[in-house]
């Protein structure tokens, strides 16, 4: 301290951070742009177009409502056995199909839907999430929970591949109605097209309970003549996120599942000597995240409109980023994660170039690693050895 | 203890060259056999009755090769679809060669096992495989040959076509590149217990710069590059400009959970694609006067051409690359691709004359540079291995609290691995880039990643020979086994199951569920899985200070 006022810093040492801060966002401005990141632009587009921001901000919310149920699947395990669930977006992949079926059945192939049938699909499709994901847990990785960390993830990605492998070849089904046009009961494969990997149109949810001369636009209720869109899809998607999440939340809190949980993610040993089936709490961790991914899916689908085999590695890279930029193991942290980065990407979309939004989402994943690597609402006490 | 009938590397062995003989036929056989015959003569006993086994069983693997062999010449190779690669199929020659090479190998490789001396045990092992590695592309350069008459000594290879030849030395000279990559991930994943799983960026960057720096593609642009480096010297670059990105990535996210490296490599791997494919119209102006002119003009600075009053922006605007408003810098050529990329040149440089230029296409001569480059990369691992930094690797996947209690930089130690490993790459992603002399973004898909953390896992993490081992059997089965066995089942549905319905979109149903090779990447995740399950340690596991204390 002494030697800290006796000598003091000299002035280049002083200003050696302003000017490192300076140099890296000018190396970021200068080879941004070839990837969109031109501000003069943005902002000139922004002020001529104010209604398009708020437009985007509505698309980053519903976003980032489907980022947020993926994200929760990713920070539930993270926080109770500190390792990646791999396996978990094509999980997500997985139950989107399901979800895709179940609609095209229960609208026999059409290619609209009422809301309810969105809202029946929930239901199988959060039970295949829990279901696979239950048994990728009890059948790939419990037993190698003891071994180094390693030979989990490396298991978690094998079974990644599996399951994307399984969603590639779901899409061959779409071939059988054409062998069999007559049989009535196969008709909705039809939804699955006829190439494996080429995207597949979820049948669109345009009506509210089926009723006609419902707007596609929400906000016609209150102003006929609005410039700004919201729909159904858009509010579905929302509601359910937030009523996930509280629910979720609850959950944890206050049933003894919950608190079983939050016990093993503290200490497993301590859990077990309680009396706590680790096994089995942890068992129902990965159940829970899976049905949650599947509870995303259904939004996914109503939401985007197609799903494909490749979709779970957009979504997993921006959910897993939300979970580690909220704070991973932290359920409203995941929320908060999500919302930026569903912002970040619907912008990014919009105003930047959407050739690069997977870019700019990295980006930020590796910032959030070198600025604050415990996320905004983690706790240095979250790391164990 | 009652010795089993066959222990686990035999049973694999005859098995898998049993089904690799079935699905290949003709000349193929010999080839399955003689690899059976190595691998038996491998866990063969060091002994003379081990000889004498290793002999026996030999000669029944060749003979059950052979006898599938004969099966793909008499019944396979005239089911439809099946690509027949031996014209000569009903000849008895390759299936009789089958037996007589694989029974030998088996006892000549039991014999060599047998020899008590390590270091001279290893000396002819290594004599053995130069010499197989050496005679293998003749001998492959025949596969079309008509060998229905007397077979001449003096001439053997009359009446060799190059055309369909080759199918094997093309598929190794490939599989060495990935073996290539494959040793630089071990570095990665079996010394420093790392997860990389966008391996393949580095490789992508390796090639990358190897087509800038050794194709017409710049060149003709015209812009600060006025020619060619040649390979040899584009080489070192391709392997540093890795190596830099390596250290670039992994230098912020190494401290942290091991874990998040997997997930950040896993993007930068996704990203490296994109940057290839969409880097093709590079316009890049000085930030802050871009900013000013854009905040007051409609101007997209990517899309000048399509502008009303592009000049006045250009004038206004410090225009650093990419600056012909119709026409900007094309960097990496996007989807469309470099190419060509030339080949290495002996010679012609420093006023030495050109001795000998490579040929892409010419499979022979790629064969021995990849070759000697694969035995290079191995001997220098092997080096580093046994050095001050090897040993510190190596102590560190032993026990990393104990490595960092010794005065071992855990976080240095592991960044080092992390770079060497993204080297690695690059070399072979240069090496690549020369080889197939052409390069797109789609060429460097995950699944490359994927492939070769399999092989590494497979083979054996940390073991050098486990890791080329891993790599072929993997290759293999990837562009030989994969392939063969859709047509196979192609042909049967077709054949059998179908002669009589006519039903075409049922046909196609069937087909596309039971292609073979839509099923590579489940196979790749099984491999992980179970490997991790059953035997983590790979194929042939590394040798633990333990153990070589007790030797």
């Amino acid at each position: 301290m002494e030697r800290a006022l006796n000598s003091p810093v000299p002035l280049s040492k002083r200003f050696w951070p302003v000017f490192r801060t300076i140099a890296i966002v000018y190396v970021i401005l200068l080879l941004g742009q070839q990837a969109g990141l031109e501000p003069g632009r943005i902002v000139r587009e922004m002020i001529d177009n104010p209604v398009i921001i708020v437009q985007q901000l509505i698309v980053g919310l519903a976003n980032a409502a489907i980022i947020t149920i993926v994200a929760l699947g990713y920070t539930m395990v993270y926080g109770i056995v500190e390792s990646i669930n791999f396996a978990h977006s094509s999980v997500f992949m997985l139950t989107t199909f399901v979800a895709l079926l179940t609609m095209s059945w229960l609208v026999n192939a059409e290619t609209k839907a009422p809301l309810w049938v969105a809202i029946v699909a929930f239901i199988p499709a959060m039970a295949a999430g829990g279901l696979i994901n239950g048994l990728v847990e009890r059948y790939a990785y419990r037993s190698l929970r003891k071994n180094a960390k390693i030979v989990g993830l490396i298991a978690g990605l094998g079974m990644d591949f599996v399951l994307q492998n399984i969603g590639l070849q779901i899409g061959a089904f779409g071939k059988l109605p054409n062998a069999y046009p007559n049989v009535e009961g196969i008709k909705f494969l039809k939804i699955l097209g006829n190439q494996n990997a080429s995207p597949k149109s979820f049948p669109a949810v345009n009506e509210f309970f089926s009723g006609p001369g419902i707007p596609v636009n929400v906000l016609e209720f209150i102003d006929p003549h609005a410039t700004l869109r919201i729909t159904p899809a858009d509010l579905l998607v929302i509601i359910t996120a937030v009523v996930l999440v509280f629910a979720l939340n609850w959950f944890v809190k206050n049933t003894r599942s919950g608190k079983a949980m939050r016990a093993v993610a503290q200490n497993p040993a301590a859990a077990s000597m309680m009396g706590i089936d680790v096994d089995r709490i942890i068992n129902l961790t990965y159940v829970i995240g899976g049905a949650l991914a599947g509870a995303a899916a259904v939004m996914f689908g109503v939401y985007n409109g197609t799903t494909s085999s490749s979709i779970g590695a957009t979504t997993g890279l921006n959910s897993f980023t939300a979970a580690v930029l909220g704070g991973v193991g932290n359920i409203q942290g995941a929320a908060l994660g999500a919302v930026f980065i569903g912002l970040l990407s619907s912008l990014s979309d919009q105003f930047i170039s959407s050739r690069w939004t997977n870019a700019w989402v990295f980006m930020t994943l590796v910032l959030v690693m070198l600025i604050k690597p415990t996320g905004i609402l983690g706790t240095e006490g979250g790391e164990k050895a | 203890m009652k010795q089993k009938l066959l222990n686990n590397t035999e049973a694999i062995a005859i098995g898998f060259m049993a089904v690799l003989a079935l699905v290949t036929g003709g000349w193929n056989t010999i080839v399955c056999a003689v690899i059976a015959g190595l691998l038996i003569g491998l866990s063969a006993n060091q002994n003379r009755d081990g000889i004498i086994r290793a002999g026996v069983l030999g000669a029944i693997a060749s003979i059950i090769t052979a006898i599938m062999g004969y099966i793909f010449n008499s019944w396979v190779s005239t089911l439809p679809g099946v690509d027949n690669q031996a014209p000569d199929h009903l000849t008895a020659y390759p299936l009789i060669l089958a037996v007589v090479i694989g029974t030998i190998t088996s006892l000549v490789v039991a014999w060599i096992h047998s020899i008590h001396e390590e270091a001279r045990r290893k000396q002819a092992f290594l004599i053995f495989m130069v010499v197989c590695a050496v005679i293998f592309p003749f001998f492959d350069q025949c596969p079309t040959l008509a060998w229905n008459g007397p077979i001449s000594i003096a001439n053997p290879t009359v009446g060799c076509t190059t055309s369909k030849a080759l199918l094997w030395v093309n598929a190794v000279i490939v599989t060495m590149i990935f073996a290539l990559q494959a040793l630089g991930l071990n570095i990665v994943a079996g010394y420093a217990g790392l997860l990389d799983l966008g391996y393949v960026a580095f490789f992508a960057i390796g090639a990358y710069t190897m087509g800038f720096l050794n194709s017409d593609h710049l060149v003709a642009q015209d812009t600060f590059l006025k020619t060619q480096f040649g390979f040899w010297l584009v080489v070192w670059g391709s392997a540093a400009a890795a190596a830099f990105f390596g250290l670039l990535l992994g230098a912020p996210t190494l401290p942290l959970r091991g874990d998040y490296l997997a997930i950040v490599t896993l993007g930068f791997g996704e990203i490296i694609p994109i940057a290839a494919k969409n880097l093709a119209e590079v316009r890049i102006f000085e930030p802050i006067s871009l900013f000013i002119n854009q905040l007051f003009s409609k101007a997209d600075a990517q899309s000048l051409d399509r502008m009303q009053n592009a000049e006045a922006f250009l004038k206004n605007t410090l225009c650093l690359i990419g600056c012909d408003p119709t026409r900007p810098f094309d960097f990496t050529a996007g989807t469309k691709g470099i190419s060509p990329i030339s080949p290495p040149v002996f010679g012609n440089i420093l006023g030495i004359p050109k001795i000998y230029a490579f040929v892409n296409g010419d499979y022979i001569p790629w064969y021995f540079l990849a070759l000697v480059l694969l035995a290079g990369s191995a001997f220098f691992i092997f080096r580093l291995r046994d050095s001050r930094v090897g040993r510190a690797w190596v102590s560190m996947r032993e026990d990393e609290l104990a490595a960092n209690a010794m005065g071992i930089d855990i976080v240095r130690t592991k960044l080092l691995a992390f770079i060497i490993g993204a080297m690695f790459s690059g070399f072979a992603g240069a090496f690549y880039a020369s080889y197939v002399s052409f390069i797109e973004p789609g060429s460097f898909a995950f699944d490359i990643s994927v492939t070769v953390l399999a092989m590494v896992i497979l083979g054996g993490t940390g073991n050098i020979t486990g890791v080329i081992l891993g790599a072929f059997i993997t290759r293999v089965v990837d562009l030989v086994v994969l392939e063969r066995l859709k047509q196979l089942i192609n042909g049967i549905t077709e054949k059998v199951f179908f002669s009589g319905i006519d039903n075409p979109a049922l046909v196609q149903f069937v087909q596309s569920i039971a292609d073979a090779t839509a099923y590579k990447v489940m196979l790749f995740g099984l491999i992980l899985v179970v490997m991790m399950k059953v035997r983590p340690q790979g194929l042939i596991p590394a040798e633990t200070a333990a153990q070589k204390r007790k030797a």
